[in-house]
Order: C-alpha cells, then sequence, then structure tokens
C-alpha cells in the first residue's frame, strides 16, 4: 500500500499538534486524514472509520491515549498505533508499547519522522 | 523532595528560544505565598516529581506570545490564545520531564493543561517562584510550585 492510500487517524487535545501533524502528514503524501480530540473519540472513530494507522497523543481529556491504545488493540489486534507525546519518558513509552503501540514520536515530530513512521509500516511504500 | 527549580529553569528557556523567541531573557525569581488573579493557566506535574506550573501575563502579551510560538496571525487575545499557551506549557512541562527521567531516574506524569479559571484554588506545594522572563514584546510570568 502506497502513503498516500492511508487511512489516517490523528487524535490529539492540542490544536496546534492536529494542525502540525496533519500538515506533515499531507507533505508525506496522505490523502484521507480524519481528525479527532480525545481518547474516547479516537475509540469510536477508529470503530467507525478503520484507518490504517493511528496517530495518539498520551495527555488528553476523557481518555489518555495509552487507554484509548489498549482498547483499540483489543478492538483490533492488528492495529497500527504510534504515540505521538511529549511526555516520552521510558514509563509511558513502556506503557504504550504494553497498552499495544508500534511506535512512539517525542513532541514535536518532524515530517520526516512522520515519514518515516509510516514507511516503517508492514507493506507501505512510498510510490 | 528534592527541588528542581534551577533545571526546570535552564529547559524553559531553552524550549523558549526553540519554539518561541530567541529574545527570551530570564529575570531572577521571586517567592510567593499567592498567585495573582489573571494566573490560570497551568499544569500539574505528578509521580516522582510534584508540582504545579503556570503561565500569566497581559492579555496582549499572551497574544504575541501565542502568535509566535503557533507562528498563526492573531490579532486579539480569546480562546486560541488560551489554548495554543496551554499547549506550549504542555510541550515544555512534557520534555522537562523527559529530561528528569533521562538524568534523574525520575518518573514524572502530567495531568491536562487547566485552560479556564477553575471554581476551586489551585494546590500550591512547598516553595512558590515566580519566574519572570523578558522579551522584545513584554514580560511573562511563569510559576513553578514545588
Amino acid at each position: 500500500m502506497r502513503i498516500e492510500d492511508l487511512k489516517v487517524l490523528i487524535c490529539d487535545d492540542s490544536l496546534l499538534a492536529r494542525k502540525s501533524l496533519t500538515d506533515s502528514l499531507k507533505k508525506a503524501g496522505c490523502k484521507d486524514i480524519i481528525e479527532v480530540y480525545d481518547g474516547q473519540a479516537a475509540i469510536e472513530s477508529y470503530k467507525a472509520n478503520r484507518p490504517n494507522v493511528v496517530f495518539l497523543d498520551i495527555i488528553m481529556p476523557v481518555k489518555d491515549g495509552v487507554t484509548a491504545t489498549r482498547e483499540i488493540c483489543e478492538f483490533d489486534p492488528d492495529a497500527h498505533v504510534i504515540i505521538v507525546s511529549s511526555v516520552g519518558t521510558q514509563v509511558h513509552l513502556r506503557e504504550a508499547i504494553k497498552a499495544g503501540a508500534k511506535d512512539f514520536l517525542q513532541k514535536p515530530a518532524s515530517t520526516s519522522q512522520i515519514r518515516n513512521a509510516l514507511l516503517n509500516m508492514k507493506g507501505v511504500t512510498e510510490e | 523532595m528534592k527541588p528542581r527549580k534551577e533545571l526546570y529553569v535552564a529547559e524553559l528557556m531553552f524550549n523558549l528560544a526553540r519554539f518561541v523567541d530567541e529574545s527570551a531573557i530570564y529575570d531572577s525569581s521571586t517567592i510567593v505565598k499567592e498567585l495573582p488573579d489573571n494566573c490560570f493557566l497551568s499544569q500539574y506535574i505528578n509521580g516522582g516529581y510534584n508540582a504545579f506550573t503556570a503561565i500569566y501575563a497581559e492579555e496582549d502579551v499572551l497574544t504575541e506570545f501565542a502568535a509566535k510560538y503557533s507562528k498563526f496571525k492573531i490579532d486579539k487575545y480569546d480562546a486560541l490564545v488560551n489554548e495554543l499557551i496551554g499547549d506550549f506549557l504542555n510541550l515544555h512541562n512534557g520534555l522537562f520531564i523527559v529530561n528528569l527521567s533521562d538524568t534523574e531516574d525520575v518518573d514524572a506524569s502530567l495531568d491536562v493543561p487547566i485552560l479556564e479559571k477553575p471554581e476551586t484554588a489551585f494546590e500550591l506545594f512547598g516553595t512558590t517562584y515566580i519566574l519572570p522572563v523578558e522579551f522584545d514584546f513584554g514580560t511573562v510570568n511563569f510559576v513553578l510550585s514545588e
């Protein structure tokens, strides 16, 4: 699957982070991007839209990103969740991976980091 | 609990220069018992290190700060400004606790930023510092209570 064919769900309570991530994803070639702003909305949107990849923040209202990751991965063990957070401590990283996240990016994440995270997904190519 | 004000200030100045404006100059801190009424944009750090953090300034200064941080064109103070200030605080505090974890093996986490004045008073800790930072466009006061 090419990057441009990926359906991407991004979840962050920060307007600025969502805009930055959306801009990076568009530069990487993504066209189908869904935005939500809390962990519970991410779970519901995942079930409704079945995106190929999910970018989740950790610190969010209603439901945090680690809990959302766990619930998404319980619903779909093949879900590809990438955490993008400012709290990239070893403990948070371990919790995220344990919950089912496949990757972890420290904020602020650059366009090349976002692109590489997508290319690290099984079967995803640039062209 | 070991005080981390110096580490917090060092991280703050690095992040201000990196994400907001290189004109930032840190003035000396003062210790206070109470916070001013316009101090409500805040965030708690908890876990291996517990602290209350906040940002306050005149509205036009906060507006300019938010515009420089976000690169958005912002003409007036409104809820977007508060959201962007909360975003910077969250980013800075996140990078601070990563630094704390890496350098001192202390694990902490963050609450969601508070963007509106709460009904109950903030929980202040042992010592509350006002950390004033001068920019070309005015003074922004950071608060660390630890």
